[in-house]
């Protein structure tokens, strides 16, 4: 086995803290606080290392259950949101079934190569991501509008710290994926997606304005349709947008790797299918259903985090066999 | 064999139902609503895709009792699907803007085939409009487009994505681009104005560069005074105007330099002269802005956002404009622009 270098585990812990914020992440934090999104991202960066904090005071085992449980909620969650994502940008007139079938899949098959291709990719993605960004950042700079901003501090702490949670539950969840987070993890890195979603927010509420960024879906999105150069090179949104998309896949990838480390490959398609069919009958097209988890989505991710803490407390406990391997995860 | 069968399964699920081949489009780049009897009557002007025909359109008209309706009606009559995307101009009359306003603009934002970056702009006459740009025989939208986006004109720029925003925010009252035909010509030359929403007054052209130069809008600007029974004028090169709040009271500061155009009516070589031809400006260039706010105070219609700005310095809300005070701080300089160190007919040439 090749081993896995910590430039691409970083890639990896960076790149994964992205996922969850499209859809309910952005638009969620900018309708709760407005245009005080900057401090809710800052303080929420402070709860998201004193979580990550405790996730590297864990024990490595897991019990299994729990484990299986916070990982498949992490798999249909990275499905529903990539799924409803692409169906209402990109394939609007595309059954949301057959949007699904092709990221399930694609879960599946790199799940099937291993977790040196993971962390390979991540690496790779990495340097496209920073591309996309650094470009998206630079031409959006200019437009932004500091009125958007002021008067500063105007939402009340209340709300600021319960966004500051929300930010904080949505950044990290998907780092309880990551195999050996207790050796490897490195707060700089955190910190950095932090400051990249800062950037982003800060960019999509200076540019849109807290009006029209709480009343998209994807208020990400939106911004990059304001992108014009040199007054001929517009409509680049679904470009710069596809790198988020792919990034998005990341955490898909490492559930399903999850999955097959403890059900094997069978296993996981069974789930699979079980997600898929739960996803398109009865979420994807049902606006109820959707609205309910977005609504409830800081409420899910707490119980995610909970269920896979609570595993690793009871694994604590469990009396050790001589079969147990002391660093599994 | 796995691998292709794999790669065999994910092939038809990518897109195919959602591809269009660029011939079957029917890229619309003005799309002109007005109401009339509780009813919608929309223009479509629809680019031609053809390559020896890419400078011509077709006009295509459909009335329906809702916006979907009208341009589901145009969609029958053709065989195209239409592409929103790349639209250039919304063009509403007054009554579509009073009535329908939020469920036009609910269609167009919710839509996914629509931009985000045309232009809006109010007409009256709409049917007369088309008829005019017909005969030209050029695009109307991307023509319109580009009077209101030309570097010298003085219109005001409103694209949609920022007008949706400040019709969203209760601190802003819109302000929009207004066209009408003049001697078989046709001219951007007023705007209209709004009040919670709806248009409630059409302000001149004079109004349109005063509003432009307090939001810092690059663009050209003249300025007409009289002097020794001479008409001068005044073209600013560069402006900066601020607003803010200071001791309960709005100070308007405008620094602005320019040249004068027609300069054998002036002796500038006199710096007195000068003096009071720039006092002159000043008085001239202030009145304006004056008669702006007091006609934004009058109509209590916020284009400038001065709500917010109290907002942004106090963090309290005012409900009415009307007993809002006010200063205009102006300085007007002279300036030169340009690749010449003299003018003609200036000091070396009269010299000489």
């Amino acid at each position: 086995m090749k081993k896995i270098t910590n430039y691409e585990y970083q890639s990896a812990v960076y790149l994964l803290s992205f996922p969850l914020f499209m859809g309910a992440g952005l638009s969620k934090l900018i309708a709760e606080v407005q245009a005080d999104i900057w401090l809710s991202i800052i303080i929420g960066t402070i709860f998201g290392l004193i979580i990550n904090f405790i996730l590297t005071k864990l024990p490595n085992k897991c019990n299994k259950i729990c484990k299986l449980l916070s990982t498949c909620g992490l798999l249909f969650f990275g499905i529903l949101i990539l799924s409803k994502l692409i169906s209402s940008i990109y394939l609007s007139n595309t059954p949301s079934f057959l949007i699904i079938i092709p990221l399930i899949s694609l879960a599946i098959f790199s799940a099937t190569k291993g977790i040196e291709t993971f962390y390979k990719t991540s690496g790779i993605l990495l340097i496209i991501f920073m591309i996309f960004f650094i470009f998206a950042a630079i031409t959006l700079a200019p437009s932004i509008k500091i009125d958007f901003f002021l008067p500063l501090a105007t939402s009340s702490i209340k709300k600021i710290v319960y966004s500051a949670i929300h930010y904080a539950l949505i950044s990290t969840l998907p780092l309880i994926l990551l195999p050996n987070f207790k050796e490897h993890y490195k707060a700089k890195t955190y910190v950095l997606s932090s400051i990249t979603v800062l950037i982003m927010a800060i960019a999509t509420l200076g540019n849109l304005g807290p009006e029209i960024a709480t009343l998209y879906r994807y208020p990400e999105y939106m911004v990059f349709k304001k992108i014009s150069i040199l007054k001929f090179i517009d409509n680049i949104e679904n470009i710069l947008f596809s790198i988020w998309i792919i990034v998005s896949c990341e955490i898909n990838h490492i559930s399903a790797l999850n999955l097959i480390k403890e059900i094997k490959t069978k296993g996981l398609i069974i789930i699979s299918i079980l997600i898929y069919i739960v996803c398109s009958k009865f979420i994807i097209d049902n606006h109820k259903s959707l609205d309910f988890l977005i609504y409830n989505y800081q409420y899910v991710l707490l119980g995610i985090l909970t269920i896979f803490i609570i595993g690793k407390l009871i694994s604590k406990k469990e009396p050790l066999s001589s079969n147990n391997s002391s660093r599994s995860s | 064999m796995k691998k292709l069968l794999l790669i065999l399964f994910l092939l038809p699920l990518c897109g195919c139902y959602n591809y269009i081949e660029l011939n079957e489009l029917g890229v619309v780049s003005l799309l002109a609503i007005d109401y009339q009897d509780n009813e919608y009557q929309i223009n479509l002007e629809i680019r031609e895709n053809k390559k020896e025909e890419e400078e011509t359109s077709k006009i295509y008209k459909s009335t329906g009792s809702s916006l979907d309706e009208a341009i589901q009606n145009t969609g029958l009559s053709l065989n195209k699907t239409l592409y929103f995307v790349d639209l250039d101009i919304l063009m509403l009359s007054t009554d579509a803007i009073n009535n329908k306003l939020d469920t036009i603009l609910d269609y167009l934002t919710r839509e996914n085939n629509v931009g985000i970056n045309f232009y809006l702009l109010v007409d009256d006459n709409i049917e007369k409009t088309i008829s005019h740009f017909q005969k030209e025989k050029i695009i109307a939208g991307k023509y319109l487009k580009e009077i209101i986006n030309g570097r010298f004109n003085n219109t005001i720029k409103s694209k949609y994505i920022d007008f949706l925003q400040t019709h969203l925010n209760s601190y802003y009252d819109p302000i929009l681009p207004k066209g009408k035909l003049e001697n078989d010509t046709y001219k951007i030359n007023s705007a209209s104005i709004f009040k919670k929403n709806k248009i409630i007054e059409e302000i001149p052209f004079n109004y349109v560069q005063t509003y432009n130069l307090l939001n810092n809008i690059k663009s050209l600007y003249l300025y007409h005074i009289n002097y020794n029974n001479n008409d001068l004028i005044y073209k600013i090169i560069s402006s900066k105007s601020k607003l803010k709040f200071q001791n309960n009271k709005l100070i308007i500061t405008c620094n602005i330099n320019g040249i004068f155009d027609e300069m054998e009516k002036a002796n500038l070589k006199d710096k007195e002269e000068i003096k009071k031809i720039l006092s002159l400006l000043e008085n001239n260039i202030k009145k304006e802005i004056t008669t702006y706010i007091d006609l934004s105070i009058s109509l209590e219609s916020d284009t400038l956002g001065i709500k917010k700005k109290y907002y942004n310095e106090t963090r309290k809300e005012i409900k009415s404009l009307k007993n809002i005070e006010y200063e205009i701080i102006l300085k007007v300089n002279l300036d030169r622009k340009g690749l010449m160190f003299y003018s003609f007919g200036e000091e070396y040439e009269k010299d000489n």
